[in-house]
């Protein structure tokens, strides 16, 4: 049975389009997801939280893909008012891809916008950066004279092939 | 009230003061400098710790103290030693002075900012190592604008030299010998240029061969104060694309370089959190002390104060904390304040105020930004030309950080495509994407992003009646420590304006036409104008320049070419404040090579040797150990001497009888010449009447007429009559 550790990792992954295998892998020194799991935990009411796992396991368990999973999620047909569910959902998404959490509404003590990165790590290994066949800036593994070289390709950086692969081979 | 005593005091730990002190530390001169920031930490760990938690990563994000980000913090009333920031800027807060630092009184805002600790503003500069060109020195006499220095691009050559190995330049002369700049022969920099970036490669590709106002467009690899090479026991670049806010392995030059070697002197020691309060003057008109308060918590109580003594006082505290300085130390005598009797102080207030450009590439054609060092190269060859009698001169740099300055980017981009909305203007449909597809769209959009800033040279309508000058506060608004803070009075003339009228045509015939891009220029506040009918914004480079320029007349500037006040024959200013022109050029390196010049002055002023040199004795001792650290000159200054009836009376240049007996001082040299050598096994060299001395050679400086010093040809020394007087100076020819 997955915990809500997996479902978090599986819902992240389905969102932001990174493989689960990616976000949390399986020899992780760093261990972003339960540190996100916590601070989101802290953050979004229970409920909406809970269902978003729900939701999300409920489709895995369908075999439903994970884009489509994504876009189910994230669907709110134009209402007037966007779901909770789907405001924590986007917030969730630029946790991953930028190390920010952006308060999606106020839950006392925590306000609508507020935003803070909620460690040096989250913004280390954001995605961002890797999206953008990059590095965080002020945080560079690679060497003197890198940038007058082609970069890795999309694929080799999160998995995901570009539209019309630019980059190096592996 | 304690008082501590130093032969120098410098106001400053930044990069003028920083090499100052270093200076005349190994000329064995005692210096206490005075910091008003906190020292400089062991590793920049904490600093960096700062930045990485930083939500809006702006320049002075790693850096104490607090800023009006910070929840805690009530407003710069309360910090004992604010500056100006980015923070200070947002939300349209820039003139209300609960919040900004700077009393902004308009009419357009000053967006630029500087730092208060220990290394000053260079934790987050770029790097940029640009020289001045020639012309940027004559602007009034070539083009009829603006005012001329009191000195040339030429006596600057040889302190240029120097700042270029203190601060470890990247460059090859081959590209940067343009525009009439010149280089001692046989000239090298520290260290080989460093690599264009594919940014760059693009823009190259695209304006070789075009040209604007007639003047060809060609990239030029940027000199840059980081490291191609190790070098002076720093690390290679490896590319961390923030050099602004900060270089996470100092790669890149900044003053605490210096600062240190300076400490390791052993002659220089540094009291932090020490901001200096007041200049005072005696009744000889010598600056007799400088007072100070010191602190412990940013915004905590008033520690202590005292004055520090010296015979000589050196400001280096960037040209808004330099005038507030001087302006606030006004007293019934020196009713306009210290060092002000040409009312220049606090006037003329300069930045490059940067016209910011960008676009995207086509689709399909990515040049992958966010990589290397945050800018590698710039179009450099319309600095100059006739041009400038009309408009205001610009360089062109080239970012290599996408949108990140402009847009905010990666964070705007990613909140555009997950919330629907359109901020950056590359989601004009609002779509929502999630998933692989949203991974897709941010990397074809983040790799094909660029931007461009151009530096515009700022010039006033009318230089000796500044509209952009500094101030005290004249709502006697104060800082933690009661310090009156500065007041900001800033505009920008027609002839800056209409260099941004052009700017803007070239961005976009670039970025659209020669690119073939799409321009996504906006205008960003708060630095906004309106020149000929159309919006521009401006974006402060962080080059604050003029507020006490140099100059050849004393009713019209604050220094003279020696950056010594002319009130005050004790009180040196230095930094960028001195410039009387902006031109160009990003100014570190030009504040480094004056900040040599003022430190050899003073050297000079305490610890220069005079002597007598006899021409009737063989070699003679000076007493001055010369070593490769410390560039040495000897002068000849008054007096004569003869070596034989026949050469006759002569100086130290010597006759024009040329003798090659081997028993002769230096053999062919001319007769009577003054002759040194290093040590007394030292291979005799030629000094005449000014000379370089070696900095290969360790040992004591000798000196010697140029003679048979056995009298193996006749009478030897025995017959020779006079003396030489004799300076053995600081300094490099």
């Amino acid at each position: 049975m997955s915990t809500n550790l997996d479902n978090f990792v599986g819902l992240s992954s389905a969102l932001i389009g990174i493989s689960a295998e990616l976000l949390a892998p399986q020899i992780d020194p760093v261990g972003l997801p339960p540190i996100f799991l916590d601070y989101v935990t802290a953050r979004i009411p229970p409920d909406v939280l809970n269902a978003l796992l729900t939701q999300y396991a409920t489709l895995a368990a369908d075999h439903v893909p994970p884009d489509q999973i994504a876009e189910q999620i994230l669907k709110f047909n134009m209402q007037p008012t966007i779901p909770d569910t789907v405001l924590a959902a986007r917030s969730i998404m630029k946790l991953w891809l930028l190390g920010v959490w952006y308060q999606p509404f106020d839950r006392l003590p925590f306000k609508k916008d507020d935003s803070a990165v909620v460690s040096d790590q989250a913004y280390i290994h954001s995605w961002a950066w890797k999206i953008a066949q990059a590095h965080p800036m002020g945080y560079s593994e690679s060497f003197f004279g890198y940038w007058n070289s082609t970069p890795p390709s999309l694929e080799d950086l999160t998995g995901v092939p570009a539209n019309g692969q630019q980059g190096a081979l592996s | 009230m304690s008082t501590e005593q130093a032969e120098v005091v410098i106001v400053g730990a930044g990069l003028a003061g920083s090499i100052i002190a270093y200076q005349l530390g190994m000329a064995g001169i005692d210096v206490l400098v005075l910091e008003s920031g906190p020292e400089i930490p062991v590793n920049r760990a904490q600093y960096l710790e700062r930045f990485y938690t930083a939500t809006l990563k702006t320049p002075e994000s790693p850096y104490p103290p607090s800023t009006t980000l910070d929840p805690h913090l009530t407003g710069p009333a309360k910090l004992n030693a604010p500056r100006a920031t980015i923070a200070d800027l947002l939300n349209d807060n820039w003139n209300k002075p609960a919040v900004s630092y700077l009393v902004q009184k308009g009419p357009l805002p000053f967006t630029s900012t500087y730092e208060r600790v220990g290394g000053g503003t260079t934790w987050h500069w770029v790097g940029t190592c640009l020289r001045m060109v020639p012309n940027d020195f004559r602007l009034r006499s070539k083009y009829g604008v603006g005012v001329d220095w009191p000195i040339g691009y030429d006596d600057l050559q040889s302190a240029y030299c120097r700042a270029e190995a203190e601060i470890g330049v990247s460059a090859n002369v081959a590209d940067q010998a343009y525009l009439g700049m010149t280089f001692p022969e046989g000239y090298a920099f520290p260290m080989h240029s460093i690599p264009l970036s594919l940014v760059d490669g693009s823009f190259v590709a695209a304006v070789t061969g075009q040209t604007f106002d007639n003047l060809p467009l060609v990239v030029s690899p940027t000199p840059a104060g980081r490291n191609s090479q190790p070098y002076a026991g720093r690390r290679v670049c490896a590319g961390n694309t923030n050099c602004t806010p900060i270089c996470p392995i100092q790669a890149k030059y900044d003053a605490t370089v210096t600062m240190n070697k300076a400490l390791a002197t052993g002659k220089v020691r540094v009291l932090y959190r020490t901001v200096a309060s007041k200049v005072t003057v005696g009744d000889d008109h010598n600056v007799s002390g400088i007072e100070f308060m010191q602190y412990q918590l940013e915004d905590g109580p008033k520690t202590g104060t005292g004055v520090a003594v010296a015979k000589r006082y050196v400001i280096a505290a960037h040209a808004i904390e330099t005038p507030k300085l001087l302006l606030n130390s006004k007293t019934d005598v020196w009713s306009k304040g210290v060092a002000n009797s040409s009312g220049q102080v606090g006037r003329s207030l300069a930045d490059h105020p940067i016209y910011l450009a960008w676009g995207l590439m086509p689709e399909g054609k990515a040049i992958f930004p966010y990589r290397g060092p945050l800018s590698t190269a710039g179009i450099e060859s319309l600095r100059d030309g006739a041009f400038r009698s009309d408009r205001a001169a610009w360089r062109i740099e080239i970012g290599n950080e996408g949108w990140n300055w402009p847009a905010g980017d990666p964070y705007t981009t990613v909140a555009d495509f997950i919330d629907g909305t359109n901020v950056g203007k590359t989601n004009p449909s609002n779509k929502l994407l999630s998933g692989t597809a949203l991974v897709r769209k941010l990397n074809d959009v983040f790799t094909r992003q660029f931007r461009v800033g151009f530096l515009v040279e700022q010039v006033e309508k009318d230089p000796d009646h500044s509209d952009s000058y500094i101030q005290p506060s004249t709502d006697n608004l104060t800082d933690g420590l009661g310090i009156v803070r500065p007041e900001i009075h800033y505009d920008l003339s027609d002839y800056t304006r209409k260099g941004f009228q052009q700017a803007k045509i070239l961005a976009t015939h670039i970025i659209e036409d020669l690119l073939g891009g799409t321009e996504l220029t906006d205008i960003i506040g708060p630095g906004c104008f309106t020149y000929d009918g159309v919006p521009y914004s401006f974006q402060g480079a962080g080059h604050l320049m003029g507020t006490y320029r140099m100059g050849d007349d004393h009713t019209k500037s604050v220094v003279d070419k020696d950056q010594r006040s002319w009130d005050h024959k004790n009180l040196f200013l230095v930094g960028d404040g001195v410039f009387p022109s902006t031109g160009t050029s990003n100014p570190s390196l030009t504040i480094a090579a004056l900040s040599f010049q003022a430190g050899d002055t003073l050297a000079n002023d305490l610890r220069a040797v005079t002597m007598q040199v006899q021409s009737n004795k063989a070699w003679q001792g000076t007493g001055v150990q010369l070593n490769a650290l410390v560039p040495r000159l000897a002068r000849y200054v008054s007096g004569q001497w003869r070596a034989s009836l026949e050469g006759g009376w002569v100086d130290g240049n010597g006759g024009s009888r040329h003798i090659t007996y081997s028993s002769y001082t230096l053999p062919g040299a001319a007769e009577g010449a003054l002759i040194g050598r290093v040590g007394d096994s030292g291979t005799p060299f030629l000094i005449g009447d000014l000379a370089q001395l070696p900095v290969d050679q360790h040992g004591e400086l000798q000196l010697c007429i140029n003679d048979d010093l056995t009298g193996q040809h006749g009478a030897g020394l025995t017959d020779n009559v006079g003396a030489l007087t004799i300076r053995v100076e600081f300094g490099a020819l």
